[in-house]
């Protein structure tokens, strides 16, 4: 199976999380997720997608791509500030994403996640 | 060894028989002894639009998935663990509410047999379904099976404030399935005719939650035992008028 890649392109309300988190629910069921890493994945995505929705002004670029054993999701808001996560949102994250930060990409605050099918993570 | 250590060593090992064994009844008990956890997260979302109990019912949630997650032997005790999940939950509760009051109509149908079939393939497997698994058994597309559980979490609560206020899932663990369709189809006037057929305590349990529309902890607090209890006896009575239901209408 490629490489599966997705660019969403959404303007900051809120209510269009649910968009990002079907689109990288889909992805992960193409790759083999099972049921319970969607769960997670899905858990993860909205504390990071919703960190962008909730603050920036313009419009967030979220990039999806999976592959055969994960799913890495890019968020990238121009013109807002630093991305910034509270202690509940890290600790979730903590425990569903494998990897995740927000660096920014130049000087656009971004963030970036990667999601493991426990499978191959083991 | 403190007599704390050693709840600390019983909860471990009850966490190391249920890895073993997912036995669903274990994993229940579990989500008892730790649901004061997920109250006390609860509380702090209170006071925010919604009500005590439907919180609650969403912590519950997140609880449940934490048991499932828990490993034993990673280092760190439940509770620390625990808490991402039940907080998650509530977090994703409130970014969706916007959402939840569109939901069609038969996307909640969708997240209920789809939740439903989840359960069946987990207890048959006794291990993680995927999504193909589930839209074969619930004969939805993956992406209609996608759809429903993103929808079933949002739907939650509201599912169940269709069906009277505070009705809980059985056992706080999943949505009483057959409540809300039960009351949808047959109504509560049918209920009504039904509750002969049930003991003095049933029935007021039945009268109390549809008649007066007390919440389970209302009830549970009046009849001295837990909530947990008093979902469980409400499954049980809506199972049985069902069969009574079931029975006269294959009879007349």
């Amino acid at each position: 199976m490629g490489l599966k890649e997705v660019t969403i392109r959404i303007g900051p309300d809120p209510s269009l999380l649910r968009i990002v988190r079907l689109a990288a629910s889909s992805l992960a069921t193409d790759v083999g997720f099972t049921v319970h890493e969607i769960d997670d994945l899905v858990l993860a995505v909205d504390e990071l997608v919703s960190a962008l929705l909730e603050t920036a002004e313009q419009e967030v670029e979220i990039s999806l791509r999976a592959d055969k054993v994960s799913v890495t999701i890019r968020g990238r808001a121009p013109g807002m500030g630093a991305i910034e996560l509270g202690d509940l949102a890290k600790a979730v994250l903590d425990q569903t994403a494998d990897l995740y930060d927000i660096e920014p990409d130049g000087d656009v605050p971004s963030f970036s996640m990667v999601k493991v099918r426990d499978s191959a993570a083991a | 060894m403190t007599s704390e250590d050693n709840v600390v060593a019983d909860d471990l090992e009850a966490f190391r028989r249920y890895r073993k064994s997912r036995d669903r009844g274990l994993r229940n008990e579990l989500v008892e002894e730790h649901q004061g956890l997920a109250y006390y997260l609860a509380n702090g979302y209170a006071n925010r639009g919604v009500e005590l109990d439907d919180l609650r019912q969403i912590a519950v949630v997140g609880l449940v998935k934490a048991v499932e997650r828990f490993d034993p032997e990673r280092g760190v005790t439940f509770a620390t663990f625990a808490r991402p999940f039940i907080v998650g939950e509530m977090r994703h509760h409130f970014r969706d509410e916007a959402w939840e009051l569109r939901v069609p109509r038969s996307i909640k149908e969708n997240a209920q047999r789809v939740r439903s079939a989840i359960e069946s393939l987990r207890a048959a497997a006794g291990a993680e379904p995927h999504v193909e698994d589930v839209a074969r058994e619930t004969d939805l597309t993956v992406d209609e099976v996608l759809e429903a559980m993103d929808a079933a979490r949002s739907t939650r609560t509201r599912r169940f404030e269709e069906a009277g206020p505070g009705v809980a899932p059985p056992e706080h663990l999943h949505p009483p399935a057959d409540e809300p369709g039960f009351l949808d189809v047959e109504g509560r006037a049918l209920i009504s005719a039904l509750v002969d057929q049930l003991d003095d305590r049933e029935q007021a349990i039945v009268h109390a939650r549809f008649v007066e529309e007390r919440s389970q902890s209302d009830i549970a607090e009046e009849l001295g035992i837990s909530q947990v209890h008093v979902s469980r006896l409400l499954r049980q009575i809506i199972a049985r008028l069902r069969e009574h239901v079931t029975d006269g209408s294959e009879t007349a």
